[in-house]
């Protein structure tokens, strides 16, 4: 197995720089200095005075007080961490997510599609960086310690071949072992300060000194890999917005305004994904206790809230709803990506290529064009063959 | 897109591809003048219910279209667009209406 491991430093003040532009200085992460809470990140120059993650907030400001101290974000920064994995769901299927601004791809087979690993790792960091606007070190390995490892000294790519893990882990700490503080310090008394000097030990005397635990030790210092795979990632195929309305809901206007805000949530959750949605369904709760739902499916994928609204209240206004509604949930489904098909061959000089090589086999083929591409005609002509016309490619 | 080689109401040089908004012609048994029962790809089913008609005239000012459209549920369940074509009195299914 071929381990890719995306770390992103100081994700959650990469996020925040994002979201608010110009912040400047040292930066700590967590509330202001008088919360009874945790520092969650602080920027390079908030560490150069002593900051750390963890740290209460109280002694960051004796530490660096001239810092700047932003309150964390309603919800942490998951969503932003959600939207990056989903991202990188573009290159591999197995996706692992170890913690925020940690996650392992499994590449074994994705980096043939991108004619190495060095180039995989080159795209991912760009995608990164051009989407999500976050730097990040990508590492590859045959473990996800060796990736993670290769990860935090990758500038930003750094790619340890198969063979060479030994050569590559020789010269770290042991402080990059998940050890305990114990068997640390008995490492120590054995003067074994780097991963190289445990590797060259045999894996029998690591078993007999530290059992179970010195077995794994000798294994990871040797870049060995381990057994359990990356499991695949559910791909989100779904966007769901609840509400329950203050009053009961008793006329079309009142609806109309409450469905019209939840789409609007749903729509901004859409636009963010990148997606378009195609099914639509919607389930009412009524004051009698009844539940209405109905389905509908559009024409074309969509993400705008309009032409929703419009068909989600013309199949509200053919359900027999007899009492007020106190609440509906509203989910999207049939996601694809927004402008797929128009992005097709964009940017793609070789796709373009090959689609003139097939029109040229084609037309000798055949002896007249036989490429053509759709587009839309007359919008709104009554005969529907008429609403899309044939061009000539 | 499709290349078909069923007669449709297509014509000129992109006579052999054929849109999926295409008219395809079929045979419907219409004694009454409402379909009773449908052939498509040499396959006869039965009406169940006529659930729509409606007629759309146009171009009367150059070749004049006149059909008469029926949206039909056929015992097999499906459910199929139908048009008759008032001038020629040919029938036709509507790939995508």
């Amino acid at each position: 197995m071929r381990v890719a491991c995306i770390a992103i430093p100081h994700f959650p003040l990469q996020v925040e720089k994002q979201l608010c532009r110009g912040l400047e200085g040292p930066l700590v992460i967590g509330g202001t200095p008088f919360d009874q809470a945790p520092v969650i990140d602080c920027s390079d120059q908030a560490g150069e005075r002593g900051v750390r993650p963890g740290m209460p907030l109280s002694e960051a400001s004796h530490l660096c007080p001239e810092a700047a101290f932003l309150p964390m974000r309603e919800g942490g920064y998951d969503d932003a961490w959600e939207q990056v994995l989903y991202e990188l769901g573009a290159f591999a299927l197995r996706i692992e997510s170890a913690q925020v601004g940690l996650a392992y791809l499994d590449v074994t087979r994705s980096s043939r599609f991108s004619k190495g690993e060095g180039r995989l790792g080159a795209a991912l960091v760009a995608m990164l960086d051009r989407v999500c606007g976050l730097a990040a070190g990508v590492g590859m390995g045959n473990s996800r310690f060796l990736a993670r490892q290769a990860a935090y000294r990758a500038s930003p790519v750094l790619v340890i071949p198969p063979g060479t893990e030994r050569r590559f882990l020789a010269p770290l700490p042991l402080d990059v072992l998940p050890l305990d503080e114990e068997i640390k310090e008995r490492l120590a008394l054995l003067g074994l300060t780097t991963l190289g000097r445990l590797a060259a030990l045999t894996c029998a005397h690591l078993s007999s000194q530290f059992g179970r635990a010195g077995r794994s030790l000798w294994e990871m210092a040797g870049g060995i890999d381990e057994t359990g795979r990356i499991p695949k990632r559910p791909r989100r195929r779904e966007v769901e917005k609840e509400a329950v309305a203050d009053a009961p809901l008793e006329t079309m206007d009142r609806i109309e305004q409450a469905v019209g805000g939840s789409l609007d949530a749903a729509c901004a959750e859409l636009a963010k994904m990148g997606r378009s949605c195609r099914k639509i369904r919607i389930a009412l709760s009524l004051q009698s206790g009844d539940r209405l739902e109905c389905s509908l499916v559009m024409k074309r994928a969509t993400d705008a809230k309009r032409g929703m609204l419009e068909r989600v209240m013309s199949a509200l206004s053919s359900l027999p709803i007899e009492s007020a509604i106190t609440g509906f949930r509203l989910s999207l489904s049939g996601l694809s990506r927004t402008g797929e098909q128009e992005g097709l061959f964009k940017g793609r000089p070789g796709l373009a290529q090959k689609l003139e090589g097939v029109k040229e086999y084609l037309s000798a083929r055949y002896g007249e064009p036989t490429l053509f591409r759709v587009e839309e005609g007359e919008k709104d002509a009554r005969l529907p063959e008429r609403r899309y016309v044939f061009r000539e490619v | 897109m499709r290349v078909c080689r069923r007669e449709g109401m297509s014509s000129g040089r992109c006579r052999g591809i054929v849109s999926p908004y295409e008219p395809e012609r079929i045979e419907v048994y219409a004694p009454k003048g409402r379909p009773e029962a449908v052939r498509v790809r040499k396959r006869q089913t039965r009406v169940r219910e006529v659930l729509n008609v409606w007629r759309i005239d146009e171009e009367w000012w150059r070749r004049p279209v006149s059909r008469l459209y029926f949206s039909l549920e056929l015992t097999s369940g499906a459910r199929v667009t139908v048009f008759e074509d008032l001038a020629t009195g040919a029938w036709y299914r509507q790939g995508w209406v």
